[in-house]
């Protein structure tokens, strides 16, 4: 673990050394007592989380709790943080930690297709009736079938198709090694590519 | 395919299909993934009220576990819950407390003796009436929420926060250790806020009475403990039991159901601060952790927390909401075997009340791995289908499906902001418009305000009417400490860029000082580059330029600024 943190730390990049810079100073004055540091750290940086959760676990109304959650982790996660690594990627490991525990207990549990509705308020209102329903349908296609999908797989396909991440980009944030990772991409894929395929044929 | 397709070669076909199919992931997962400015605030201001809760807690913890370690060397408390009137009513006996929630975003501790009902069904916005005795009960005010309660003399509006409504002989107490509420008598209209108390036989705001404040105090761990990110599942290790119910028609109504239980996290303390009846109406919620004999009648829900034997009679409106006992999740696990069958056990006075009660109960309540309904927070709608067949597995996100279309002719803050909210959600704007305008007039001292003159200045910028935005933002400037302050700056900078105001590069820039990571700086920074490169080429934005490339060196704009100014770093 402070293996992978120092490796983390060595890959930060000279281009985001400005942002770090600033980050760091937040954490000095969180835990220097500065009670708007923390205040400062979720301004900065609640979009992103919000944003990756999103993208790892579709429109559902949980993200806000969720987001929540990855900073009540982070704050109670703070004052052990030693600046090793990034505090961005500290900040997106916990909502990669997050959004596979809900994933987990959500495979636990039967599986339930989501109705078109809702999706309602994601469909351009300015399309015709049949395009809605076109893309209500594709959306609900995607996710019933993301569902279907181990969350470990789920997530190192979605970092890699949607945010375009590296293997070494994500085996940094899932911590695993980037073999392993670009096993769970293929794996993912094909397993999303065939459900979605088999959907399709289905679908009237 | 005998070739990996790298998403370029589409000249294969299954690689173009593949492609095709990533593109169709890309856009679901991308479609809606922008936090906006009000969510931004809202998970701050719950967040933030979390970060206080903790401290308080573990300060706190043992005077709790005292009470706990008192509550079960206590022989027997007994909490009777059974219906009057209708099924909704709950009566607790004298020397119980019984903590529940009250739909989905409240939760309450009843001092027993007391008498509560519970108006209508409970959800996001939930109606009780308190009779008599003490309500002590925490609040997660938010947009769609809302809490009244109807005690003789006053009508007390909750915005979000800790409190106590206290019914006595003179007349009705409602105490706030934080938060602020509305009390509507027939003479006037109060607001009370944190440390203050309003009792309707003095006629004005008082400081809290200490006995109440140390009774809020002393309950406020266990009445907040679930009401933060109201419809999350009860944390693991807690003792989480299923409740049995029986149909209001039925004829042992007033018998009861009784089982041991046993809670180790019991938050409920045997000592009162408050003597006197106290009655609770209202939705009862999914989760219910008990101890000692309970035997349950009516609108006993799932999600009541008590000590003692409880007697209730009719239906149970179980939300089904993450409070079911799954064995397989591991939040709801513990206990969970024995749980149903402690619910289920027939009381030993009477035998005769579980005919129906325990068919209506399993039919509500039976525990499953397979229970489609524990993924979601608590839907009065779903709960009551519940009841009859247990085949609704649609998960249903209650703001959704709650929202009024039009506020009521005499409505809360809460009900017009939730208008508000549900014609924003339908684009029209013009009902938007007005219910937050009837909002920010009928109930100016609403915590919602802030709120309503953002998303009026929103609709107006929608419809480019620049100077009725600007009005809006010069009143939410206005105010004190909101959380919308950075928001609506950032919105009257946007204003004076579209205005193609003079004054449009001197706000971004005091924007910028004034927030330095705010989420929207990326955007002032465009703006910025745009606005100098315009007025002087790329010598005169070089230097916004260079600040671009430095505060955001991943972005396309930065990508795109650089290229096209190369002079620029």
């Amino acid at each position: 673990m402070i293996n992978a943190i120092a490796i983390l730390g060595a890959l930060a990049t000279a281009r985001d050394r400005p942002l770090a810079d600033e980050d760091a100073a937040l954490i000095a004055r969180h835990h220097a007592g500065d009670e708007g540091a923390f205040a400062a750290i979720y301004r900065a940086h609640a979009v992103a989380v919000y944003r990756r959760l999103s993208r790892i676990l579709g429109p559902i109304p949980e993200r806000e709790d969720l987001t929540q959650d990855v900073f009540l982790a982070l704050h109670r996660a703070l004052p052990r943080f030693r600046g090793d690594a990034q505090l961005a990627t500290l900040i997106h490991r916990i909502a990669i930690n997050r959004a596979f525990e809900y994933l987990r207990r959500q495979s636990r549990r039967p599986a339930t297709s989501v109705e078109g509705w809702f999706f309602d308020e994601l469909v351009s209102p300015t399309a015709s009736p049949e395009v809605q329903a076109a893309a209500r349908e594709d959306l609900v296609r995607v996710f019933a079938c993301l569902a279907r999908i181990k969350p470990k797989k789920r997530i190192a396909f979605l970092l890699r198709v949607v945010d375009g991440l590296s293997f070494e980009e994500i085996g940094l944030l899932v911590e695993a090694t980037p073999e392993s990772v670009a096993k769970r991409v293929q794996h993912g894929q094909r397993e999303l590519d065939a459900l979605l395929a088999r959907a399709e044929r289905s679908s009237p | 395919m005998s070739h990996a397709c790298d998403g370029r070669d589409l000249s294969c076909l299954g690689c173009a299909a593949m492609a095709r199919r990533h593109d169709t992931v890309r856009a679901a997962m991308t479609v809606d993934d922008r936090l906006d400015d009000i969510k931004r605030v809202r998970i701050w201001s719950r967040l933030a009220q979390q970060l206080d809760a903790p401290a308080r807690r573990r300060a706190r913890w043992p005077a709790i576990a005292f009470a706990v370690a008192a509550a079960a060397a206590a022989a027997t408390v007994v909490i009777v819950v059974r219906t009057r009137e209708t099924p909704h009513t709950l009566t607790v006996a004298a020397d119980a407390t019984l903590t529940s929630r009250l739909g989905p975003y409240t939760r309450a501790a009843l001092v027993g003796s007391a008498e509560l009902e519970i108006v209508g069904t409970p959800g996001a916005s939930t109606s009780v009436r308190l009779r008599t005795g003490t309500l002590l009960a925490a609040f997660d005010g938010g947009p769609g929420r809302s809490l009244r309660i109807d005690a003789p003399g006053a009508s007390i509006d909750v915005i979000g926060t800790v409190f106590a409504v206290d019914v006595r002989d003179a007349g009705t107490c409602v105490s706030v250790t934080r938060g602020k509420v509305r009390v509507t008598t027939p003479s006037d209209v109060i607001a009370v806020a944190g440390g203050e108390r309003f009792c309707t036989d003095e006629g004005r705001t008082q400081p809290i009475a200490p006995a109440v404040k140390e009774a809020l105090e002393r309950h406020e761990p266990v009445i907040t403990a679930r009401v933060e990110g109201a419809p999350t599942p009860p944390k693991a290790g807690a003792d989480v039991r299923s409740v049995d119910a029986v149909r209001p028609s039925d004829p042992a109504a007033d018998r009861a159901v009784s089982a041991d239980r046993t809670t180790p996290d019991l938050p409920v303390s045997p000592d009162r601060t408050t003597t006197g009846p106290v009655s609770a109406t209202g939705a009862v919620s999914p989760d219910r952790t008990t101890t000692g004999p309970v035997s349950g009648s009516s609108a006993v829900s799932p999600d009541w927390t008590t000590t003692g034997p409880v007697s209730g009679l009719g239906t149970t409106r179980t939300t089904p909401a993450g409070r079911t006992t799954t064995p397989s999740d591991p939040d709801t696990r513990t206990g969970s075997s024995q749980a149903t069958s402690a619910g289920r056990t027939t009381a030993p006075s009477d035998p005769d009340t579980r005919t129906g009660s325990s068919q209506a109960t399993s039919a509500g309540r039976t525990t499953t791995p397979s229970d489609p309904d524990s993924r979601k927070g608590s839907d009065p709608r779903v709960s009551a289908d519940r009841t009859a067949t247990r085949s609704t597995p649609t998960p249903v996100p209650e703001p959704r499906t709650t929202l009024p279309t039009s506020p009521p002719a005499v409505a809360s803050a809460d009900d017009l902001y939730r208008a508000a909210e549900a014609a924003l959600a339908t684009r029209d704007h013009v009902a938007a418009d007005r219910a937050l305008g009837r909002l920010v007039t009928e109930y100016p001292s609403s915590a919602l305000v802030d709120q309503a003159h953002y998303e009026r200045a929103r609709i107006a910028y929608h419809h480019r009417a620049w100077a009725t935005a600007r009005r809006h933002l010069d009143r939410l400037a206005a105010m004190p400490s909101t959380p919308l302050a950075e928001p609506g700056h950032y919105l009257a900078c946007r204003i004076a860029v579209e205005a193609r105001d003079g004054e449009a590069e001197s706000c971004l820039v005091d924007y910028r000082k004034a927030h330095p990571r705010s989420p929207h700086d990326l955007d002032v920074l465009g703006l910025l580059v745009r606005l100098s490169h315009a007025s002087g080429g790329c010598g005169r934005a070089a230097t916004v330029i260079d600040e671009l490339v430095r505060m955001h060196p991943r972005s396309d704009l930065a990508g795109a600024w650089r290229a096209r100014c190369p002079g620029a770093r």
